[in-house]
């Protein structure tokens, strides 16, 4: 509660004509964008992509922001529809090969995670995760890695928990049967 | 994936179906198994929920962003706002200019007829000329005859030759020449864009 009449101040002040009071709102939610991101990519040059791209969305469209959902739930709406946005592109391009593959496995390099171990283990799971699609791995990572209720993932994609719940299902036993398969 | 593993780990049973489920699972390799395999894969899960990064790269997004939207705002284009200046700028000549010739039909209206007469009896068609710049002269000097030939013709709707008017003698001509007729050549001639 006191988290949201902090981002009320906030917006009100950038609204107002404070550019510094958008510098902190992305300070406070710059983080959650940025793995919301890469988690629904799989990497960090994509994810930085999106975060910018986010942030210019924020900028022009908070001025409109009225409150009728908490700015959390805005932001992560914005993040979540750029992702999916940015994997339907990558899908075209990469159908009709615009993608220069060489360059990209050598930017896949660039990351901002130092320990090999951990950096492993998100490539493992990235993987898995680009296998399903983008809807049940978007409902995956909420529900997961946010830890966000059926109710808070149904505000931010619009769809129904019920089948929100089927979706995460899905997701689940494609994981899980992949799993299976690597042990 | 056993349905039942997902809907008993996400806490979706009833009370009687947990019951069940919990009773089955004693006695089930393959169901303890698979529940082993799902509690496995959150707990890995939990532990990438939160890891250690390089700090810089957060620490750079706020001035990224605000390079990128001064570019923006540097390239920015506005189609609307384009064409609301021009219409701007077409309401104001539309306004200005009317006024503007009016002012000046007004001052030369306004101008009093002794002022007239004054400039008249003064008048010195010698210093007049004298005044004229010499690239005037120059460049009144090189209009060739035979263009000042074809104008004159055109505009006169006429084929005779301009040579025939330079050896009238205007002068005589004139005197023969009463108020009224003078009246008519004077509405002709400031209609014809060759004087």
């Amino acid at each position: 509660m006191a988290d949201n009449k902090n981002d009320f101040e906030l917006v009100n002040k950038f609204t107002g004509g404070d550019e510094s009071a958008f510098n902190k709102i992305v300070l406070k939610y710059q983080h959650k964008i940025y793995w919301h991101a890469r988690r629904m990519t799989g990497n960090h040059l994509d994810a930085d992509e999106i975060v910018q791209e986010v942030l210019m969305v924020m900028y022009k469209k908070l001025k409109n922001f009225k409150f009728q959902s908490s700015l959390y739930t805005w932001i992560y709406k914005i993040t979540s529809t750029r992702s999916l946005n940015f994997i339907n592109k990558r899908k075209i391009k990469q159908a009709f090969s615009f993608e220069d593959e060489p360059e990209c496995s050598l930017r896949k390099n660039e990351d901002i995670i130092e320990n090999l171990e951990i950096r492993e283990k998100l490539e493992k799971v990235a993987e898995m995760l680009k296998k399903i699609p983008p809807k049940q791995r978007e409902v995956f990572i909420l529900k997961n890695y946010e830890q966000m209720t059926y109710e808070e993932i149904s505000e931010i994609t619009g769809k129904s928990v019920g089948g929100l719940k089927s979706n995460y299902f899905q997701a689940m036993k494609k994981i899980m049967e992949m799993v299976k398969k690597d042990e | 994936m056993n349905e039942r593993i997902f809907r008993y780990a996400e806490g979706e049973m009833t009370s009687d179906e947990k019951f069940q489920f919990e009773k089955e699972l004693k006695d089930s390799e393959v169901l303890q198994a698979e529940l082993g395999n799902y509690k496995n894969l959150l707990s890995e899960i939990e532990e990438l929920r939160s890891v250690e990064t390089d700090e810089r790269y957060f620490s750079n997004i706020i001035p990224e962003f605000r390079n990128n939207l001064e570019k923006k705002k540097k390239r920015s284009y506005h189609p609307a706002l384009s064409f609301a200046s021009a219409v701007v700028t077409v309401i104001i000549l539309f306004f200005i200019l009317p006024i503007k010739n009016k002012n000046i039909d007004d001052y030369v209206n306004n101008i009093p007829d002794s002022a007239i007469s004054e400039y008249l009896n003064n008048y010195d068609d010698q210093a007049l000329l004298s005044n004229i710049p010499d690239d005037y002269t120059a460049s009144y000097d090189s209009i060739d005859d035979a263009m000042l030939d074809s104008q004159i013709r055109s505009e006169l709707g006429t084929e005779v030759q301009a040579s025939v008017y330079n050896n009238i003698d205007y002068d005589s001509l004139v005197e023969t020449i009463n108020p009224q007729e003078a009246d008519k050549i004077y509405a002709a001639m400031i209609n014809k864009k060759i004087f």
